[in-house]
């Protein structure tokens, strides 16, 4: 099957399309680079769609690396997508100590693994950067509150 | 001169300055190890340390861990698949999948042998370059630089891995990627959907970090295991060696790439992002085994170390005798050859011929000695690849954090990159090169900045006024007729053999 590809082609089509239409109101010298890139993407999407389409119409069968959704790619992007918001809400040093501790417990890893690691990288993570570098950390949007 | 390099020599190997080195090669390392602290903002960090030293200790302390970074983002390039700087991202591309196949030490061993030759080499040139390198840098104006990033962008046709459409689209929408942000020639705002933050372009790190680091997250989860997909652990000296062997092997390989990297290295404004992809692109194109690039080639890593460290030596003199930085770490040595009361330009290739050669020396001390230790600690490293994903997995997360919030300490950097990583596994699993995203990403702005300065300050023909840009353009053109050519043959080829194979 290549439904995925042909979707993801005919998705790309789409944005280069709408990037093709913004590009029109630039300047010309702030245009002709972005229009030739972009008249190039549609013209290689459209053999791509019509090799996609073709392909499709023949029933030609090829293994594609996403066709079949593993459970374990939707777990992984779900743990991405919440690692995002454990930072914007723990902030860098929360989620430095949280995502290994949740993850290994999740993944079923010692209590004692989890512990170690997630406190090990804490330790690494802030001594190096915030008592050594002085680096500004992202302190989310928790911890401000409390600290006023 | 001959008097300057041994004093130079001398001043390096100075007792009392040898703790100066290793200390600067130990923060260089370390910095490099870990992605998003850039060698730039670290010497920028240590410059007040300078005010007080010795200028000779000072400048040498600095230049080691300059060299010492890059040589430290190789290791988790290869052993994580995230680029430790934004340098070594294509050592990245053959360097992770070498490991995924339990040769992590065979890598590590190539890739710091690469370095050192590629340092060795720089430096070298130097020596010969000093009477010539004034007309030599002089001859590259936005022309050559224009023609040198077409040149760049032309290896999408062979870097491309599978179907030739789909590399040429990611290439192109590469480009368009590379177009975000403020454009200078006419103050216009380009798809930056009234967003402040993308006013300044997409920054390298993250989009970098996404497009190859979450990816490879991804597919660890889903196979399970440890980084090796091998059963056997086949990390002994024996790995290591060969891939010490390996630049060896491949030496005139290694030589082309110095000399690219030199070159590119003593053009200001060629930073190392690009040289490193042109001496990949170069690598494949003239390779045998071009089939072979992307799954782990040793070729893919020797070319792109070499290139990098070769480029050092050529951006270090063009800051030292003309002023001219070719990024941030040479910026803020100049800063500090300045706070020294040391004026960069003909002085030091007259008066301070001394201190010049020991900056050049120190960077190739501090280059063999960052690569000694490296290669002492490959087979420690190299075991990393084999310890249980699941361990692997929050601290890789934890590195593309790291690695995207440390360029501009700014938490939308990190957004960016996990944006960029579903745009990298939907290109992973359709099959859209991301090295080609990257070289149009990269490379599009360079060659669209130096097209408008080209046509404002020689006119539309600005081609014809330069020999260079034109002998450029003759290579780009025979290069892809050449690849055009080589695939007709090989596809004529392969219908004779399947018409026979029928028959």
């Amino acid at each position: 099957m290549t439904r995925g590809s042909l979707l993801f082609a005919l998705a790309l089509f789409v944005v280069s399309i709408v990037l093709f239409v913004s590009t029109l109101a630039y300047p010309f010298k702030a245009k002709l680079f972005p229009l030739i890139a972009l008249i190039a993407a549609l013209l290689l999407l459209t053999v791509e769609i019509i090799q996609e389409l073709l392909r499709y119409k023949k029933g030609v069968k090829r293994k594609e690396k996403g066709e079949r959704l593993d459970p374990k790619h939707i777990v992984i992007w779900v743990w991405i997508a919440a690692t995002a918001v454990i930072l914007w809400v723990f902030g860098f040093m929360g989620t430095v100590i949280l995502l290994p501790f949740l993850y290994l417990r999740f993944q079923r890893e010692s209590w004692f693994l989890s512990i170690s690691l997630s406190l090990g990288c804490g330790i690494f993570f802030y001594v190096l950067f915030s008592v050594f570098l002085k680096m500004p950390l992202y302190p989310g949007m928790i911890l401000p509150r409390f600290l006023g | 001169m001959v008097e300057a390099i041994v004093k130079g020599v001398i001043n390096v190997l100075n007792p009392g300055m040898l703790p100066w080195i290793f200390f600067g090669v130990a923060i260089g390392l370390v910095v490099g190890i870990l992605p998003g602290l850039g060698g730039a903002a670290t010497l920028a960090i240590l410059l007040p340390i300078v005010y007080g030293l010795d200028p000779t200790f000072a400048l040498t302390f600095l230049i080691v861990i300059h060299a010492a970074v890059s040589q430290g983002g190789v290791v988790t390039s290869i052993l994580f698949g995230v680029p430790g700087e934004s340098t070594t991202a294509a050592t990245m591309l053959d360097g992770y999948p070498m490991a995924q196949q339990g040769h992590a030490g065979r890598a590590l061993g190539a890739s710091q042998m690469a370095s050192m030759m590629g340092a060795l080499f720089g430096g070298g040139v130097l020596a010969v370059l000093i009477p010539v390198a004034r007309p030599v840098i002089l001859a590259f104006g936005s022309p050559e630089i224009f023609m040198m990033a077409i040149l760049g962008i032309s290896f999408v046709a062979v870097l491309g891995r599978g179907s030739s459409v789909k590399a040429f689209i990611a290439g192109a929408l590469g480009l368009m990627a590379g177009f975000v942000g403020f454009h200078s020639g006419t103050g216009a705002l380009r798809y930056t959907g009234g967003m402040l933050y993308f006013w300044e372009g997409l920054k390298v790190v993250p989009v970098f970090m996404g497009l190859f680091a979450i990816p490879e997250v991804v597919d660890l989860v889903v196979k399970g295991g440890s980084i090796a997909k091998v059963k056997q652990a086949n990390i002994g000296w024996a790995d290591v060696w060969e891939g010490i062997k390996d630049p060896f092997r491949h030496w005139s390989l290694v030589l082309r790439c110095s000399a690219l990297g030199t070159m590119m290295g003593l053009i200001p404004g060629l930073g190392g992002v690009v040289s490193q992809f042109i001496c990949y692109g170069h690598a494949k194109q003239t390779s045998r085994r071009r089939q072979e690039f992307g799954l782990g080639c040793v070729e893919g890593v020797i070319a792109p170390e070499s290139g990098n460290n070769a480029k050092e030596g050529g951006s270090l003199f063009s800051a030292l005798s003309f002023g001219l930085p070719s990024g941030a770490a040479m910026v803020i040595i100049l800063a500090a050859l300045m706070v020294l009361g040391i004026k960069p330009g003909q002085e030091m290739i007259t008066k301070h011929l001394d201190l010049f050669w020991t900056l050049v020396i120190s960077l190739i001390v501090g280059n063999f000695i960052s690569s000694t230790v490296c290669i002492l600690a490959t087979r420690a490293l190299a075991r990393i690849t084999f310890i249980k994903g699941t361990i692997l997995v929050p601290i890789i997360i934890l590195l593309v954090i790291l690695g995207a919030y440390g360029v501009a300490n700014d938490i939308r950097d990190v957004f960016l990159a996990f944006a960029f990583g579903g745009i990298g596994y939907l290109m992973k699993i359709y099959d859209y090169s991301r090295v080609t995203f990257t070289i149009g990403f990269v490379l599009g702005d360079y060659a669209e900045r130096y097209f408008l300065v080209s046509v404002a300050s020689l006119g539309p023909e600005f081609l014809l006024s330069s020999p260079i840009a034109l002998i450029m353009l003759i290579l780009t053109i025979l290069g892809l007729l050449g690849r055009w050519g080589k695939n007709l043959s090989s596809r004529f080829f392969q219908r004779l053999i399947s018409k026979e194979e029928e028959e």
